[in-house]
């Protein structure tokens, strides 16, 4: 893929405002998708997955803000662009898919009036038809267009939200861990159609979740992210093979496998830091198994390990000691 | 045993606001700045109920005797709310009087406030059939007309007796509340720690007084506030068209005898304006700590005293 | 609470230890709930004619997807529902006969339940201590109330929380999610159980903090001897601890076995689809372009056959009249379906 990349993310950190002082939930991410790529992001509770993806979509509200970087979609950065630019985008060129459609489809509305308000909100020349349509793409007979929300099964209701996100044929589609209300069966169900869907239509996808085996067979590129930052970042089966960060190889161990033989676990000790007092050095010295001396006072690059990133001084180039921070908190 | 990951009490990575929280309510109510205009407030109405001389120290016998001053003074330094047409220092008798209105709100508040969280957590709890009962019992009371229901009740009861007063605002203000408990309760109904408390074995009984009430504690105090609020709100409105004690001393009597003596029409306002005046801030007072104890329960609602941060698209 | 009322003859599902009768045992175990109304007259099939066993230390997983009753019979164990028909044995003597207060708490003290939401399993008005001491109180009566305190001290050391003093003075929203999760099985095991039902104990939390408490369960197994039934959607878990594997579908036990044995060998299509759909990051894809797309289906008023005929790549005409038994297939290894092939060692019954 050697056409420019459709989305640029450089240096993103958003910022809460809070009581207890500035917490920094993202904290310098560099991303770039390319067209028709799948870039998985994973990552546990807290580490800032979710908060980038509102970030990049421009969805943040108060006391979350942009604070620094840039978000270049097709050349234009949506970080300064006015919120009536915003509209224009959205929804045509890229949309996004909420985690809970339980949650993000309106209850007293029929599917089919719900597709109609955000046909109308984007005040786009669409066939009548094309609800229908997208309905259909999704696997969902179009006769529930008629139907309410709570008349659909948990995954047809996110099949549902998907086709929404499909109605103007966007670029890119951001979708925060849509399958994490489904069963295991309905989840693979939606894997395999998004795939299928994907390479059909031609858009890329930015997918959020925290179950990394879930994106490890259909995401081209994949992202672990840790306390707001990208630890790793390389192409998927890469990143599964020889996980480069120690906290990769924590997570991908973590996950019991159905063959292969019964091996002993132990998962990864302690928990995530708190925000607004991260560690000094590297965020993951508390809980990483190969901290060494360095860990406490450096903070680590992303560097490349092959074909890969990862954000670990086990991987730093070129002579040591490096230059330390100055002050190990200095903003 | 050593193939159990141990996990070890990391969490002290906040031990300020650890502290904090620890100090519990007092301190919440202390930082929160409605709490403590409304903490105040309601501190100097219960401080002139009990020690009323401490606010009219001049005064010899009694606030309401008629002709113990020259009647008709409009206020002036002896006088801060100057005289009524019966010759009462004004500003006395709002003293005096807030014993009798503040005993009304809270008594009248406190009622009604156990009644409703007695029937509402019931109905929650119990489900079924006692729950269609206890809410069919609830929604006639609700709906059932106010101001005349009291007005006929006061009128039957008794007029004039202030127990009878107290009692008619419990029948008509516990309703409302009982509505909310009830809510409250079929949403912490489902919450796993009661059903991990069934599990367990517990009786009934200890479930809703022990495992329930406790973590209502913020609605109950906002109702008790309300109904508070309420009742001093009817009470003054009972007096004011007669049917209190109009011999006794409160703000609503003061407002009876001011309509009574057209104090307003006279040019002596005072008299009118200021039990009304104190009728409302007491009234301040509860919702200010309603505010508050809003707050304090429910943290999202908290204003957040920010750090500015530099955004990048300001 | 040992009883001598004799044990009736073996059921259809075989899985009885070599050490003797079963811990706890089920026979047609049937729970229906009346859905639409007051009015209405349909009845939502939970749990259909369930057969489980399980033995005294061992860990039986019980796994589905939702609606499959899986969490129903959690809930009928622990007796917070009772059974439309069928009876429950624990220890030999059938449920329906314990009553009065005291037998009452004693099953309740043997047979204790751990919840799935870490955030709602603890009263947030107190502090973690009271569940604990609450527990011993009611159930351990063996102890004297002054030394309840150390005896919670060390449930707490058993699940692997330490400092046990200091966070048993904490409140709720101090502990992590995998924190939580751990007070509840010490809430449970301050019992002294024999049979620990965990409904879900890990589905919400993260998943390098899931492996953690997974081994509490395997070493409170090994080394407390308690049995568990952990009920999970996630099969890749239940591999990992569970001796055993039950699957369920849509109210009906449809496969049971020794865990390596059911998904090694798996007999019923249902556990084969169900196998197919886990993900697993270092085997390659197997993309079935037809794959299934159905669900599981909400049992209202269910005619007789087989449940999973709708969705079922196997099917023939029996399966459309004729409810499947569970028939013995394999080694302890029974399974609900018309078509699925014994292994060749073993006679058919």
């Amino acid at each position: 893929m050697s056409s420019a990349p459709i989305l640029e993310v450089r240096g993103l950190k958003v910022e809460y405002e809070s009581d207890r002082g500035p917490v920094w939930a993202v904290d310098g991410v560099d991303l770039d998708v390319q067209p028709g790529e799948f870039v998985g992001v994973v990552g546990e509770s807290g580490c800032g997955k979710s908060t980038m993806l509102f970030a990049i979509a421009q969805l943040l509200s108060p006391p979350a803000f942009i604070t620094a970087g840039s978000v270049r979609f097709m050349g234009q950065n949506l970080v300064t662009m006015t919120n009536k630019s915003l509209n224009a985008l959205r929804w045509r060129d890229f949309s996004v898919v909420m985690q809970s459609a339980m949650n993000a489809l309106n209850p007293v509305k029929s599917i089919g009036a719900q597709f109609q308000d955000a046909i109308d909100a984007h005040d786009e020349h669409v066939a009548r038809e094309r609800p229908a349509e997208v309905l259909q793409l999704v696997g969902i007979d179009p006769i529930h267009l008629k139907s309410y929300p709570h008349q659909l099964s948990g995954g047809m209701r996110q099949r549902a939200m998907i086709a929404m996100a499909l109605l103007f044929t966007p670029d890119l589609i951001v979708m925060d861990e849509p399958t994490s209300a489904l069963d295991v069966v309905a989840q693979r169900q939606l894997m395999v159609q998004i795939k299928q869907l994907q390479k059909q239509l031609g858009f890329a996808i930015i997918f959020v979740t925290h179950d990394m085996s879930l994106v490890s067979h259909f995401s081209d590129q994949l992202l672990v992210m840790y306390a707001g930052q990208v630890v790793e970042v390389g192409a998927t089966r890469k990143v599964f093979d020889s996980p480069a960060h120690p906290y990769s190889r924590g997570l991908l161990d973590a996950f019991p496998s159905i063959n292969g033989p019964k091996v002993h676990l132990t998962g990864i000790p302690g928990a995530p830091p708190d925000l607004a007092h991260p560690p000094a050095g590297c965020r993951f010295n508390p809980r990483c198994p190969e901290v060494f001396a360095d860990c406490y006072v450096i903070e680590p690059e992303l560097y490349q390990v092959e074909s890969a990133k990862a954000r670990c001084l086990l991987h730093v180039q070129g002579e040591r000691p490096l230059q330390r921070a100055a002050g190990s908190e200095a903003r | 045993m050593s193939t159990i990951l141990a996990e070890s009490a990391t969490v002290s990575s906040e031990p300020e606001s650890i502290k904090r929280r620890r100090g519990g309510l007092w301190r919440a109510i202390l930082h929160n700045r409605k709490a403590v205009v409304g903490l105040v407030l309601f501190l100097l109405f219960c401080l002139a109920a009990a020690f009323p001389h401490i606010f009219v120290p001049w005064l010899h016998g009694p606030p309401d005797k008629v002709g113990a001053f020259d009647s008709e003074l409009h206020p002036s330094l002896h006088h801060w709310l100057g005289t009524t047409q019966l010759g009462q220092d004004v500003y006395a008798e709002l003293i005096y009087g807030t014993r009798e209105s503040l005993i009304i709100a809270l008594v009248a508040g406190a009622g009604a406030t156990i009644i409703s969280v007695l029937i509402g957590v019931s109905a929650a709890y119990l489900g079924g059939l006692a729950d269609d009962a206890l809410s069919l019992f609830t929604d006639v009371f609700l709906v059932l007309p106010a101001f005349p229901l009291i007005i006929v009740l006061a009128t039957f009861a008794g007029k004039g007796n202030l127990t009878v007063v107290v009692l008619v605002l419990i029948v008509t203000g516990w309703s409302y509340g009982a509505r909310q408990m009830r809510a409250q309760g079929l949403s912490l109904r489902n919450r796993d720690f009661l059903e991990s408390a069934r599990v367990r074995g517990e009786r009934r009984s200890y479930i809703i007084l022990v495992e329930v009430l406790p973590t209502m504690t913020s609605l109950i105090a906002a109702s008790f506030l309300g109904a508070a609020l309420y009742s001093v709100l009817t009470a003054a409105g009972l007096q004011f068209i007669g049917l209190g004690d109009s011999s006794s001393l409160s703000w609503g009597t003061m407002l009876y005898w001011a309509q009574n003596q057209s104090a307003l029409l006279s040019g002596f306002p005072a008299w009118a304006l200021a039990p009304g005046v104190a009728v409302a801030l007491l009234g301040v007072s509860f919702a200010l700590l309603n505010y508050a104890f809003d707050e304090i329960g429910n943290p999202a609602l908290r204003p957040v005293r920010r750090h500015r941060v530099k955004r990048a698209n300001p | 609470m040992t009883d001598t009322t004799t044990n009736p003859a073996t059921t259809s599902d075989p899985s009885t230890s070599a050490s003797g009768s079963p811990l706890l045992e089920t026979r047609g175990l049937t729970r229906h709930f009346k859905v639409g109304g007051n009015l209405s007259r349909k009845t939502l099939h939970a749990v259909d004619d369930a057969n489980i066993i399980i033995n005294r230390q061992e860990i039986v997983a019980l796994a589905g997807e939702s609606g499959s009753g899986k969490s129903t019979i959690a809930r009928l164990l622990a007796r917070v529902y009772k059974p439309t028909s069928g009876e429950i044995y624990y220890q030999g003597r059938a449920l329906s006969n314990i009553k009065g207060r005291r037998d009452q708490l004693s099953y309740r003290s043997d047979v204790p339940m751990v919840f799935q939401d870490p955030f709602s399993s603890l009263n947030p008005a107190f502090r973690v201590s009271h569940g604990i001491m609450r527990g011993l109180k009611l159930h351990r009566k063996d102890i004297p109330r002054a030394s309840r305190y150390a005896e919670a001290e060390r449930v707490l050391d058993a699940v692997g929380l330490t400092p046990a003093s200091d966070i048993l003075q904490r409140y709720p929203y101090e502990l992590s999610g995998g924190q939580r999760q751990r007070i509840g099985f010490a809430q449970a095991l301050a019992y002294k159980p024999k049979l620990i039902l965990a409904d879900e104990p890990v589905s919400m939390l993260d998943v390098s903090i899931r492996i953690g408490l997974l081994n509490v369960m395997a070493d409170l197994r090994s080394n407390e001897g308690v049995s568990f039934l952990y009920i999970t959607h996630d099969i890749a878990s239940a591999r990992y601890v569970a001796d055993r594997l039950i699957v369920m579908y849509a109210g009906h036990v449809v496969e049971s076995g020794p865990t390596e044995a059911v998904l090694q060998n798996a007999k019923h299509p249902y556990t084969q689809l169900l196998l197919s759909a886990v993900p697993d990051p270092r085997a390659p894809l197997d993309v079935d372009a037809d794959a299934d797309k159905g669900e599981p289906p909400r049992v209202i008023d269910p005619t007789p056959g087989c449940r999973f005929r709708w969705r079922c790549p196997l099917v023939v005409e029996e399966c459309h009249h004729v409810t499947p038994a569970l028939r013995v297939l394999g080694e302890r290894h029974a399974a609900a379906c018309h078509v699925a092939q014994p292994d060749p060692e073993i006679p058919a019954r």
